[in-house]
């Protein structure tokens, strides 16, 4: 019998165990749904959940257990913007995975009744996204604004490891949507909740029944959620979106305990005999081509941060990262070897495995990347993370090291792995560890001398850090000339006489550079008007919206320091010279200092702008938007010069 | 990434290559630094397509190509292959080789991707592509594509493009056609003199073109499109077959007829339709409110869905399928609107276009099918309707569809006529700005901008399809000043014509720049053109500028009481050229300041020589727009 047949008892069992009515029923929609105008909770909405329902529950099928999904949605669209809630596309893996019962309706008012239009059996395609995925696309016929869209089907999965997470909250705002999962006793499924909407219903009940029916009722729902904005300065709004996920933790299959997993240092002992995990590190087949050359490459080395340094330049360069993030080597070490291009595990299992063989301390550390989203250390659930870098310890100090771009430098990681945490796995010490971004800063001087044909100005700029990797990428890739106006920008007037650089040969957390400049913006009249940082001057504020719901995430901290040293030219005083400022936010974590000073025939201006904290709360926003506010303006202010 | 490392190796290795040869033919001959100009990243060693046509709807193509990657930026290692339900990709092979030849390793079956090529605004479509990514850790290297493609239908001839984009090199391309001698091949050169050598044996006859060592180059600031100046061969077919339908595209004409025919008849509207129409156009009494009329009624009561299946893709939907879904594609949207017309008793014709933001590049004296995009004509009022469009005003096309030519599809008549043409005056913007200064550098500003023609579309869109909230975002983000609360605001679109205008209130908390005694502002708040032209040595391509537009600001800034203005210039600042002109003055009349800007840009195409002369108006016009007035308080 084929596996994905509904056995149509499954229905009758549900009816007769679960008494409890539907919060919406197909094809009965109530009249006041048809005629709203507008959703009072949030009357700009382009369209509302009307309601959002899922029931999972298991049964047995001729192949093995299967998980059955119910899933019923009904929209309402207010206006015309809303309409593209109605082209739909339901996601399912073809080969392990089928969609079943799919029925759709528009439903209109039309004349004071209801008119109802099925979505035509041709009008739904089945489209081949890849060798695994495969989705169902569909739109809705004679929409109009105020139109009801509602459409129901079923899909049966051999997948048992995790549940298709379930989303309470989206880009439009939800009036209802409700989650029941029947666990059967057979099976224990650890929870995660996240977000902060509170429950409207946060059930529990034992169910009873045979087999497979028997177990335990989750009830979740969540009523006027608001829909979910987009913000700058964060690290994925998915931290933030109401859901609920499920993972399989212990299964009891032919009447024995299987613990699939239930603290972390199960998941250390797990990961360490997995083929494409522990193994990868440990056997010689999985990675000894890789790890041959390691001997010869070190030979002479004795500082282990230079060992480190020339296995990352070795590893890195050697196999080319696919863009894929991943824990778990595809094939393994070896074949990426072979091929040189490979996922992120089989780069860092591959540069761990190499470090090990040439002595160090070195251990593989389990991270989620900022747009995966945030770790939790409360449940062991392994789907949180999707990437692995190395922690090294050497006498000198700990670091850790990422070599899917072997262009940073050894020892710093990208901005995408500062995600506050990550787990670290040793044998009998699996334990979280605290990933520490490293700064960014750069520390500019301008000496600004006044001749007779043109304005001189000496340009010299340090940069350190994720500041000094990011010039230094920018001045790879560029042409001098272009890359000297990009950080010059398009408003100077100027001339490059002569350029020099420094650390831009191979990756370090320093570069510097020094431009000699002829500026052709100031005549020598009555009256010369300077802003003095010229082009580092800040004129636009990150930080502009009136309302921030969630915390500002910069993933590392920044420093910003400009001195401006002008010479006065013979014959000219200073008629206008802008005032000091300090301006720092509460806890002082941000903070502007602007210092103007006159000495003789020097004026000398300083501004330096410094965010010690990664992360500031929602009601620290607008302090941040006004110390922003402060700069823009000081950063405006003229100095005038006078003819005498 | 680097090139070998020790020069010893190098030697060596050319060395052992002289002796044993991997490849025969020079192919692979290593590639030594500084060979080609810094701005390759990718060199064509050689090129082979040959094109059988066996019949009119049966052909097979067969593509071998290698390439030498140079460098990351190389987009080389990609090879992408479109196929759809009337073609088949059949035998993709490929290997990679090291830079003195060795082979790397071969392609393999996991290496072919397979997707479906829809984008966004597509449900479905037959198209799929056959993808392959390859990498190597050591550059330069070099790889070799082989396929073929087996067609089942034809729509058209690959054309010949030795060489695709800038960054890449060509050392050798050719492209054969072959054809039963009965068949006639259509083809037409351009931004290229060469000709085909031309065989015929056995009933067969081949076209063969070649060329030898093409330059890579780097695109520039307002250069012409590709298509303008790359060598190219277009090719297509006379007679025709795909699906079932027999076709003849020899000329615009019978190209036109076919899709006339193909479309006939599936415009009936129902019963209820056609009585609907007659009601809605009763009390109208000229054809254009008439017209107007059913456009508004199209544009409220359907929507843009894109189906595109088989011969679909040229064929209509029925009218009905649009009456009762209240959806379809451009085609079946324009079709149905052309039906509404009919029963109406107003003419009209549909139109293939190509919609795109560049200068399209299809030939009175060569039809070769390249739209994408279908509109509606009406001669006897000289309108054009968009009928995807919920928002545009009845006779106004988007920027994509204007300064180009249509075929329209007219029963024995088609022609490629010219689509609307745009002008400076019809893409305007007039922006009254009115500043009330504080002492302490503080200002009221009210700001009306009434936009035209393709400057209004952005307004368009919002005014009619974002919540409020939504366009306030929008004009947070938009509005060119630093610190400032928005009062109001409001945004209009013209229901008849292309205008739209936004107007607002600000505070703006520092809008001059207050030191001790003097307060700074620049006169163009809101309207500073920034960028220069970079300085090129020696300008390859044309310098043209596709679309014209004209701004217009005036801006009246009350300045407070007691302040001077202590350097008022007394000329204005004017400055006519090829490309555009620009005119700006300040004038003051006791405490109120008048700053205004006449700001042209022509539509234009110049020899390359004359890149100097543009750049040297636009610096002008960015020091222009960088005025500053001093104010100072007097004693």
């Amino acid at each position: 019998m084929n596996k994905f047949i509904i056995l149509a008892n499954l229905s009758v069992f549900a009816i007769a165990v679960f008494a409890q009515k539907t919060p919406i029923e197909y094809g009965n929609i109530p009249i006041e749904d048809l005629e709203m105008i507008d959703y009072e909770q949030d009357p700009d909405a382009n369209a509302l959940v009307l309601g959002s329902y899922a029931d999972i529950g298991f049964y047995r099928g001729s192949d093995g257990i299967m998980v059955q999904y119910d899933i019923h949605r009904r929209v309402k669209i207010l206006n015309t913007e809303g309409y593209k809630e109605a082209d739909t596309e339901i996601m399912y893996r073809s080969q392990i995975e089928k969609i079943q019962a799919l029925t759709a309706h528009t439903i209109n008012l039309e004349n004071g009744t209801q008119q109802k239009y099925k979505v035509d059996k041709a009008e739904i395609f089945t489209n081949k996204i890849s060798d695994q995925i495969s989705s169902k696309k569909f739109t809705f016929p004679n929409l109009k604004e105020g139109s009801i869209i509602e459409y129901k089907y079923t899909l049966v999965s051999e997948y048992k490891t995790l549940l298709d997470t379930w989303y309470f909250q989206e880009a439009i705002p939800t009036r209802w949507s409700e989650l029941r999962v029947r666990i059967p006793e057979k099976l224990s499924y650890t929870q995660i909740k996240t977000g902060t909407l509170p429950f409207e219903v946060n059930e529990k009940r034992s169910m009873t029944g045979d087999e497979w029916m028997a177990g335990t009722q989750y009830q979740f729902a969540i009523k006027d959620a608001p829909g979910l904005v987009e913000e700058k300065y964060i690290t994925t709004m998915t931290d933030y979106r109401s859901k609920v996920d499920f993972q399989l933790s212990e299964s009891y299959m032919s009447g024995y305990e299987q613990k699939i997993l239930s603290t972390w240092e199960l998941l250390e002992e797990e990961l360490r005999i997995n083929e494409k995990f522990g193994l990868q590190i440990k056997s010689k087949l999985k990675h000894g081509k890789l790890t041959n050359e390691v001997p010869i490459l070190i030979e002479g080395i004795e500082d282990h941060k230079k060992i480190a340094e020339t296995l990352f330049q070795y590893v890195g360069e050697r196999i080319e990262w696919n863009g894929k993030y991943r824990m778990f080597a595809n094939d393994n070490i070896n074949k990426a070897f072979d091929k040189s291009q490979g996922n992120s595990a089989e780069i860092n299992l591959g540069l761990l495995a190499c470090l090990r063989k040439a002595g160090l301390e070195a251990y593989p550390v389990l991270i989620s990347t900022r747009d995966h989203g945030a770790c939790q250390p409360l449940y062991p659930i392994v789907s949180q993370f999707n990437h692995v870098i190395v922690a090294v310890k050497t006498k000198d100090g700990a670091f850790f090291m990422d070599a899917v771009s072997p262009e940073r430098p050894y020892d710093m990681l990208s901005k995408n792995d500062l995600n506050r945490k990550g787990l670290l796995i040793a044998k009998g010490h699996t334990t979280w560890v605290k990933i520490e971004p490293d700064r960014a800063a750069y520390s500019r001087n301008i000496i600004l001398n006044f001749k007779e044909e043109k304005v001189a100005a000496k340009v010299t700029t340090s940069y350190i850090g994720y500041y000094a990797h990011l010039q230094r990428m920018d001045y790879v890739e560029a042409d001098e000339a272009s890359y000297v106006q990009s950080v010059l920008g398009n408003d100077l007037d100027y001339t490059l006489e002569e350029s020099k650089f420094g650390g831009h040969d191979k990756p370090a957390k320093r570069f510097t550079e020094e431009f000699d400049l002829a500026l052709h913006e100031y005549d020598m009249a009555d009256r010369i008007y300077l802003t003095p940082l010229l082009f580092a001057q800040e004129t636009d504020n990150p930080f502009k919206l009136k309302e921030r719901l969630y915390p500002v995430d910069i993933a590392y901290p920044f420093t910003q320091s400009n001195v401006v040293k002008i010479n006065i030219p013979e014959g000219y005083v200073v008629a206008e010279l802008p005032e000091s400022v300090r301006m720092k936010i509460p806890d002082d974590s941000g903070s502007f200092n602007f210092f103007v000073e006159q000495k003789s025939k020097e004026v000398s201006i300083l501004s330096k702008i410094k965010f010690s904290k990664t992360i500031y709360s929602p009601e620290e926003y607008f302090a941040l938007k006004e110390l922003y506010n402060k700069i823009i303006e000081k950063h405006a202010e003229q100095i005038v010069l006078k003819k005498q | 990434m680097k090139y070998s490392a020790k020069p010893i190796h190098q030697l060596l290795q050319i060395v052992v290559f002289m002796l044993f040869p991997f490849i025969g033919n020079g192919q692979l001959s290593p590639i030594v630094k500084g060979q080609f100009a810094e701005n390759t990243h990718t060199v064509i060693r050689s090129s082979n397509t040959e094109l059988w046509v066996k019949t009119p709807g049966e052909a097979r193509l067969k593509v071998n190509e290698i390439r030498t990657i140079l460098n990351r930026e190389s987009e080389g290692n990609e090879l992408v292959i479109h196929y759809n339900n009337f073609s088949k990709v059949k035998a993709i092979s490929g290997t990679i080789y090291n830079n003195y030849g060795k082979v790397v390793r071969k392609i393999g079956k996991s290496d072919i991707e397979d997707y479906s090529a829809v984008s966004g605004y597509t449900i479905y479509s037959d198209s799929r592509v056959k993808y392959i990514e390859v990498s190597h850790n050591e550059y330069p290297y070099t790889v070799a594509f082989n396929y073929e493609i087996e067609y089942t239908g034809i729509r058209d001839y690959r054309d010949w493009v030795p060489q695709y984009s800038a960054g890449e090199a060509v050392e050798e391309s050719s492209y054969k056609v072959i054809m039963p001698i009965e068949m006639k091949l259509r083809y037409k050169a351009v931004n290229t003199d060469l000709q085909p050598v031309i065989k015929e044996e056995k009933g067969l006859k081949s076209y063969t073109w070649e060329i030898k060592d093409l330059k890579s180059f780097e695109p520039e600031y307002f250069c012409p499109s590709e298509a303008d100046y790359l060598p190219r061969v277009h090719l297509a077919p006379s007679s025709f077959f795909v699906d079932g339908y027999t076709g003849d595209m020899s000329t615009w004409k019978t190209f036109g007829q076919f899709i006339y025919e193909l479309n006939k008849g599936r415009g009936v509207l129902s019963n209820e339709m056609q009585k609907k129409v007659q009601e809605m156009v009763a009390e109208k009494t000229t054809d254009k409110e008439k017209i107007v009329t059913l456009y508004k009624y199209l544009q409220e009561n359907s929507r843009y869905v894109s189906v595109q299946l088989g011969i679909g893709g040229w064929q209509t939907f029925p009218a009905k399928y649009v009456e009762q879904n209240k959806y379809g594609d451009c085609k079946a949207l324009t079709y149905f609107m052309n039906s509404l017309l009919e029963e109406a008793g107003i003419e009209s014709y549909p139109a293939l276009i190509l919609s795109s933001n560049d200068r399209p590049t299809y030939y009175q004296d060569f039809s070769e099918p390249q739209f994408n995009h279908v509109i509606l004509y009406v001669p006897e009022e000289d309108l054009w309707l968009e009928c995807t469009s919920k928002n545009n005003p009845a006779n106004y096309l988007g920027r994509s569809c204007q300064n180009r030519k249509a075929l329209l599809i007219k029963p024995d008549d088609s022609q490629l006529i010219d689509a609307p043409k745009s002008t400076a005056a019809t893409n305007k913007q007039k922006q009254k700005i009115k500043v009330m200064l504080e002492e302490n550098g503080a200002a009221n500003v009210q700001v009306v901008t009434q936009c035209e023609g393709t400057q209004q579309d952005q307004i368009r869109y919002l005014a009619n399809s974002k919540s409020k909230e939504d366009q306030e975002k929008w004009l947070f983000e938009a509005i060119g000043l630093s610190g400032f609360n928005l009062n109001s605001f409001e945004l209009i679109s013209d229901e008849n014509k292309p205008v739209g205008t936004i107007s607002y209130e600000v505070d703006v908390q520092k809008l001059a720049s207050a030191s001790g005694a003097r307060l700074f502002i620049y006169p163009n708040i809101l309207n500073r053109n920034s960028i220069v032209p970079k300085k090129v040595e020696d300008r390859q391509f044309p310098v043209e500028r596709l679309l014209p537009y004209l701004d217009e600001d005036v801006v009246e800034i009350t300045i407070p009481e007691g302040y001077t203005i202590e350097n008022l210039p007394d000329e204005s600042v004017e400055y006519s050229t090829d490309f555009g002109t620009y005119k700006a003055n300040i004038t003051q009349v006791g405490n109120l300041l008048t700053y205004r800007r006449v700001f042209e840009s022509f539509s234009f195409r110049f020899p390359a020589d004359r890149y100097e002369d543009l750049r040297k108006f636009y610096k002008q016009v960015v020091k222009a727009d960088k005025m500053k007035i001093a104010l100072v308080k007097s004693k």
